[in-house]
């Protein structure tokens, strides 16, 4: 069941006042989104055609994000909840699927070979996560460019005028925090 | 690092970023001093520049999605809970660890937790049952699979079950130890008599498969499994075409070359007209599975390429490697059949999978004397070998679908799985008639219970006896039991015996090889009392059982205590095991009290709950039996798990009537014995109740295929075949019952309806004497007689048939059968005879017991159809007051009833829509052809007349399923109307005249009939041409 549009703003302001829980009840949208569009590279796009992907994605975040801020108190403010409700789920899944690998035991094989050659590195979001809160702790806003570039999937501009800061100034952040953050990450 | 060191950094970041390279060292000295940490802290920082421009660029959202897409590939999203299903529960399967994903799907270990056994669950990738603009995928993919899970050949992998979850299809497999063939092979041909061996084992299962309309589609080493003993199996059956349902086959093949879900392996081994595109038959299976061989001969692909595109011009336009060139050591004769198999003409290549089997035993014989065996005994690979080749694939994680499942200690078995085995009466020499019988019956019991022993029944044991000339109730004790177990081709006997030495008891089990006489198994213990002998038997059974060569995994699964699969109390077992002996005996009846007994002496005794079930639904007694159905059911934790198969059936079929369900658990008892034959003849049953007849055959032949010797699926096939109009079967069957004197009731039943439907006078009359010759008389086959006179318009005749087939069961006291009689005729009444009439029998019915639903059903039915509408809406409020479970109740008595009511009350439409939810069973139980007839009357009322004529077309094309009912010559009449209303008036008129024809002998005032003859006399002439 598709919660309501009312609903969602009501569990990302709930989660903001410091419901826990409410987080839970967001959970099955983003995945579902997830797997909206993981079928869709699968079945009709082509790997390569990254432009039409990420435009999947805005479309993707644009469900999730677009349905509640309507009536949302500031624009901005909600963007910021947002982007953290993601930051939590996708390190969750991501860290969930990293004990299901890891696990004691545990036999993960691939079942056909083809698919080895298609495999490419992805992004380690649960170190990304770590290091990301210790940017943070030393530089609030460059974290909070992260967070909502990456996780909230906001554009330069777009998150310049979340964080009422210029474009300039997020793009040199930016620029500067993902140095910091791939040195952290081991290079 | 503090806030304000880095922003320091950030600074000289920035600073030295804003330089060009060949200045940036000697800025960032100059600007850094003395301080070395600041200028490595920033060079460090400059240093991961070229890999941060990438980094993290695409939104998180998009990567998770895209390592979604690409690791687990095709994997199903499984809705909302997509983490992963490692320690959920999936319909009962609860899920222990993912062995595998790839382009065909994830694959779950999981245990079963009804059954407790351990499958495979696959998941199908999500783009097969969600094409775009395609609804009918998951459909067809169900189909498919089921079609698949027919094929019951050792050399392929079981398909248990297909499920659903979350809307995603998944399918329940056999779980199997070992490895795939590519991995077994690894790049090195098999040795020849491997090879041999193992295509000849393909090729079975090839022809199993094809012989049932079944092709593979996508045949390749990665889709044929090595179990650790060395048997072959073929996987993913059917599953192919679903696949490619999407790249539709006869499309161009320029799809195939770009298409994205191409799995490489999959293209070297299809056939040219596969990789055109073009339709298949069962020669593409065979072209695929040459080069498999080839591949097996040679330890090289027959078709290398790296891309589709060259693969396919290989396939196409080139001939492979010849085989002897890779393999010096082949047989020339193996390459001519690799050759042959590999024709890219499907003209010139094998036709048929028996042939290219056919030539390969051939090729084998000359290095095998023997011929090959079934595989269980062919040399396999020691085990060890076998735990390296898997240890190695594990760590080169390069595939492996099916897991490990638990190490075979013991190579050689003592039985296989498809023996019979006979369990000998006990020999007792304690003095103590207690152990007559008893240990043998929970030794039954207990080893039924597993699916590796087929023990030889009760009725196959009697009847070997008589054929050996002694009597049926004769104890199988040495010398006969080796003479009998021969005789009935079981492969060992259980001998046992018990003895008191001094104190307490000593008993022996024994199992002996029929054929050499040697002693196979022999455990021995003791027990301290009486009530210590079955726990001790208890105890010595899984040691035997694992001699005999049953797997660990089994004997854990199927290890209900014995006291638990039967009784604690010895005195409660003997008395079951005399209810039983009378009922093999014949008495069903005179078994009552012994059970009785049984559960006076243990209240939890729930097989003794069971079988009286059985035996008052056979005596006719419906709430007695539905009593001790439900009272088992209650108590079926204490039970075997074949015993809780049987009592849940029973209950969904005989309490509930929960039919669906019923069919449900009777099929899963099938497939987890699959040797056992009374779940298929029940479930034939079942289908008959629904009007499922294509089922009821296929699976009352199945049950007379297990079980050849015993009276039922004779019966069952005859009801089935009787129903479906298929005379001669069915009668063939029924005089065969009656010349091995095991005909009963429902025999001449079916021979009376034959009869009735074909106008075999005599052959009537043979069986209305055969039910009065029957002491007190058969009431059932007297009912049938009435109802034929009903439906010749006899009423008078009829009513008296009907008040002598009551006299007849009330004689044996079964008053509710006898209420039904009367209430049929009431229903009866209603069409042909008088309201009068109709409220006669219903008293009649009411004076004799309280109605149940189904015969309030029934008398509401007659009433409103006689024109008493107060008291049927009456009754349909207060039935529809408490709804039913009831499947056949639900969907065919409640909405005949209504349209019974609107028809009356000249609301055709109403009726109309009563009855769409009986389309579906109106081939059914109880009412039979009672909904097409009233639809039929319904368009009648509304002047449909084409539509109308089609309903009763419709009835009498099926009027096998009851051909002695007033609905059929009624449905005569009704369409004789119907083409009065559309003006063909001329077909009107002959088929008044069949009417008359088939009414010749009703009586004169009939009211239907002197209706039917005034409107016949208005029809207009029809015009002169």
């Amino acid at each position: 069941m598709q919660p309501a549009s009312e609903q969602i703003t009501q569990l990302l302001q709930s989660w903001n006042k410091g419901d826990q829980g409410a987080i839970e009840k967001l959970v099955p949208l983003v995945y579902d989104e997830l797997h909206r569009l993981a079928r869709r590279y699968m079945s009709d796009e082509r790997p390569d055609h990254t432009l039409q992907t990420t435009a999947l994605v805005n479309e993707a975040y644009l469900r999730l994000v677009d349905s509640a801020h309507a009536s949302w108190e500031g624009r901005t403010h909600f963007f910021g909840v947002c982007a953290q409700v993601m930051r939590r789920i996708l390190v969750d899944w991501a860290r969930s699927r990293q004990a299901l690998k890891r696990g004691g035991g545990v036999r993960v094989l691939d079942f056909d070979e083809a698919l080895a050659a298609t495999k490419q590195p992805g992004t380690d979001l649960v170190a990304l996560d770590d290091a990301l809160s210790a940017l943070t702790a030393v530089d609030p806003r460059k974290g909070q460019v992260v967070e909502l570039r990456f996780f909230g999937g906001l554009s330069v501009k777009e998150t310049a005028e979340v964080l009422k800061i210029s474009p300039e100034t997020v793009q040199r952040d930016w620029q500067f925090a993902k140095a910091w953050l791939v040195r952290e990450l081991g290079g | 690092m503090d806030s304000a060191r880095l922003q320091q950094v950030e600074r000289l970041y920035h600073a030295a970023r804003e330089r060009d390279d060949s200045q940036r060292a000697a800025f960032l000295k100059e600007a850094c001093g003395s301080d070395e940490a600041l200028l490595h802290e920033v060079e460090s920082l400059l240093a991961c520049d070229p890999k941060a421009d990438a980094f993290i660029e695409v939104p998180a959202m998009e990567v998770e999605a895209r390592s979604i897409a690409l690791q687990q590939t095709k994997v199903p999203g499984i809705g909302n809970s997509g983490r992963s299903l490692v320690g959920k529960t999936v319909s009962h399967y609860l899920i222990l660890e993912k062995l595998g994903a790839g382009g065909m799907g994830v694959v779950f270990k999981a245990r079963d937790t009804t059954l407790g056994r351990f499958v495979a669950l696959k998941f199908l990738p999500e783009s097969v049952t969600e094409l775009p603009g395609d609804s009918q995928a998951l459909e067809r993919f169900k189909r498919e699979a089921r079609a698949a899970s027919a094929i019951d050949h050792p050399n392929i992998c079981t398909i248990h079950e297909i499920g659903e979850y979350e809307n995603q299809p998944f399918l329940v497999m056999q779980l199997l130890e070992g490895q795939t063939l590519n991995q077994y092979i690894s790049g090195k041909p098999l040795p020849m008599t491997e090879f041999l061996d193992k295509a000849v084992h393909l090729a079975d299962a090839l022809q199993a498969a094809h012989s049932k309309g079944i092709l593979h589609r996508d045949i390749k080493p990665a889709n044929i499994f090595i179990t650790s003993t060395g048997q072959v199996k073929l996987l993913d059956f059917g599953v192919a075409k679903v696949m490619r349902g999407r790249r539709n086959e006869e499309s161009a093949p320029s799809e195939f070359l770009t298409g994205p879900g191409i799995a490489m392996g999959t293209a070297a081994y299809m056939s040219p007209e596969q990789a055109r595109g073009e339709e298949l038959d069962a020669r593409a299976d065979l072209f695929s599975f040459g080069a498999v061989l080839y591949e097996m001969a040679t330890g090289q692909p027959a078709f290398p390429g790296k891309t589709t595109p060259v693969i396919f011009d290989a396939i196409l336009n080139q001939a492979p490697v010849r085989p002897s060139l890779l393999n010096a050591g082949l047989h020339p004769e193996v390459e001519r059949i690799i050759d042959k198999a590999l024709e890219k003409d499907p003209k010139r290549r094998y036709q048929t999978a028996s042939e290219l089997r056919d030539d390969l035993e051939a090729a084998a014989t000359p290095l095998d004397r023997t011929r090959p065996l079934p595989s269980a005994s062919r040399p396999t690979r020691p085990s060890r070998r076998s735990l390296i080749a898997w240890v190695a694939a594990a760590a080169s994680a390069l595939a492996v679908a099916v897991a490990l499942w638990m190490l075979r200690l013991q190579p050689k078995a003592s039985l296989a799985e498809t023996d019979w085995i006979l369990i000998s009466d006990f020999v007792n020499t304690t003095g103590e008639p207690i152990f007559d019988d008893t240990l043998k019956q929970a030794l039954t019991v207990k080893l039924s219970e597993s699916p590796f022993f087929n023990v030889l029944t009760d009725s196959k044991v009697r009847e070997t006896l008589r054929l050996m000339g002694h009597s049926p109730d004769d104890r199988v004790v040495s010398p006969i039991d080796r003479d009998l177990c021969q005789r009935a081709a079981a492969k060992a006997m259980v001998n046992g015996s018990i003895l008191s030495p001094g104190s307490g008891y000593l008993v022996d089990l024994k199992v002996i090889n029929c054929l050499t006489g040697e002693s196979v198994a022999h455990e021995q213990v003791e027990a301290k009392n009486r009530e210590q002998v079955l726990h001790g038997i208890g105890e010595i059974l899984p040691r035997l059982r694992r001699r005999l060569g049953e797997s660990l995994v089994s004997i854990q699964k199927f290890d209900t205590p014995i006291e638990q699969a039967t009784t604690t109390s010895l005195a409660a077992l003997k008395a079951y095991a005399e209810g039983d002996k009378k009922r093999f005996q014949g008495g069903e009846a005179e078994s009552i009290p012994s059970y009785k007994m049984a559960i006076e002496l243990d209240p939890n005794f729930a097989i003794a709950y069971a079988r009286l079930g059985a035996v008052y639904a056979n005596e006719q007694s419906g709430v007695l039996s539905e009593e001790y159905v439900r009272k088992a059911f209650q108590r079926r934790e204490h039970v075997s798990e074949k015993e809780k198969l049987y009592i849940a059936a029973r209950f969904y079929a005989n309490v509930t009537g929960e039919t669906e369900k019923a069919i449900e658990t009777y099929e899963l008892w099938r497939q987890v014995y699959p040797r056992d034959w009374i779940p298929a003849n029940n479930v034939a049953n079942e289908y008959n109740r629904v009007g499922r007849l294509d089922k009821a055959i296929e699976a009352s032949q199945s049950a007379l295929r297990l079980n050849p010797d015993s009276a039922f699926p004779y019966l069952t096939l005859a009801q089935a075949y009787t129903r479906s109009g298929r005379y001669a079967e069915a009668k063939a069957i029924c005089e065969k019952t009656i010349a091995d004197k095991r005909d009963n009731t429902s025999t001449h039943n079916h021979l009376f309806e034959i009869a009735f439907a074909e106008g075999d006078q005599a052959a009537m009359e043979r069986e209305e004497s055969w039910a009065r010759r029957k002491p007190p008389g058969d009431g059932y086959v007297l009912y049938e007689v009435a109802m034929g006179a009903m439906t010749l318009g006899q009423v008078r005749r009829a009513h008296a048939l009907f008040q002598e087939a009551e006299a007849m069961v009330l004689a044996q006291d079964l008053k509710e059968f006898a209420a039904s009689i009367a209430l049929e005729e009431a229903t009866a009444q209603a069409e042909v005879g008088t309201p009068d009439g109709v409220r006669a029998a219903v008293a009649r019915a009411g004076r004799l017991v309280t109605l149940s639903r189904q015969l309030q059903a029934d008398a509401a039915i007659a009433e409103a159809r006689a024109g008493d509408l107060t008291r049927a809406e009456a009754a349909a409020k207060a039935l529809s007051e408490h709804p039913s479970l009831e499947l056949m109740f639900n969907k065919t008595t409640m909405p005949e009833l209504l349209a019974a009511i609107a028809l009356r009350k000249k609301d055709p439409a109403a009726a109309i829509e009563a009855l769409t939810p009986a389309i579906p069973y109106e081939l059914g139980t109880p009412h039979e052809l009672l909904s097409i007839y009233l639809r039929g009357l319904a368009y009648l009322q509304q002047h449909a007349g084409h539509e109308a004529e089609s309903e009763f077309q419709r009835l009498l094309k099926h009027s096998s399923i009851s051909p002695n009912v007033p609905y059929v010559p009624l449905a005569r009449l009704g369409l004789a109307r119907a083409y009065a209303q559309i003006g063909e008036i001329e077909k009107s008129r002959r088929t008044y005249e069949d009417f008359f024809a088939v009414w010749k002998n009703a009586d004169a005032n009939v009211p239907v009939l002197s209706e039917a003859k005034a409107e016949y006399a208005k029809l207009k002439p029809a015009p002169v041409p």
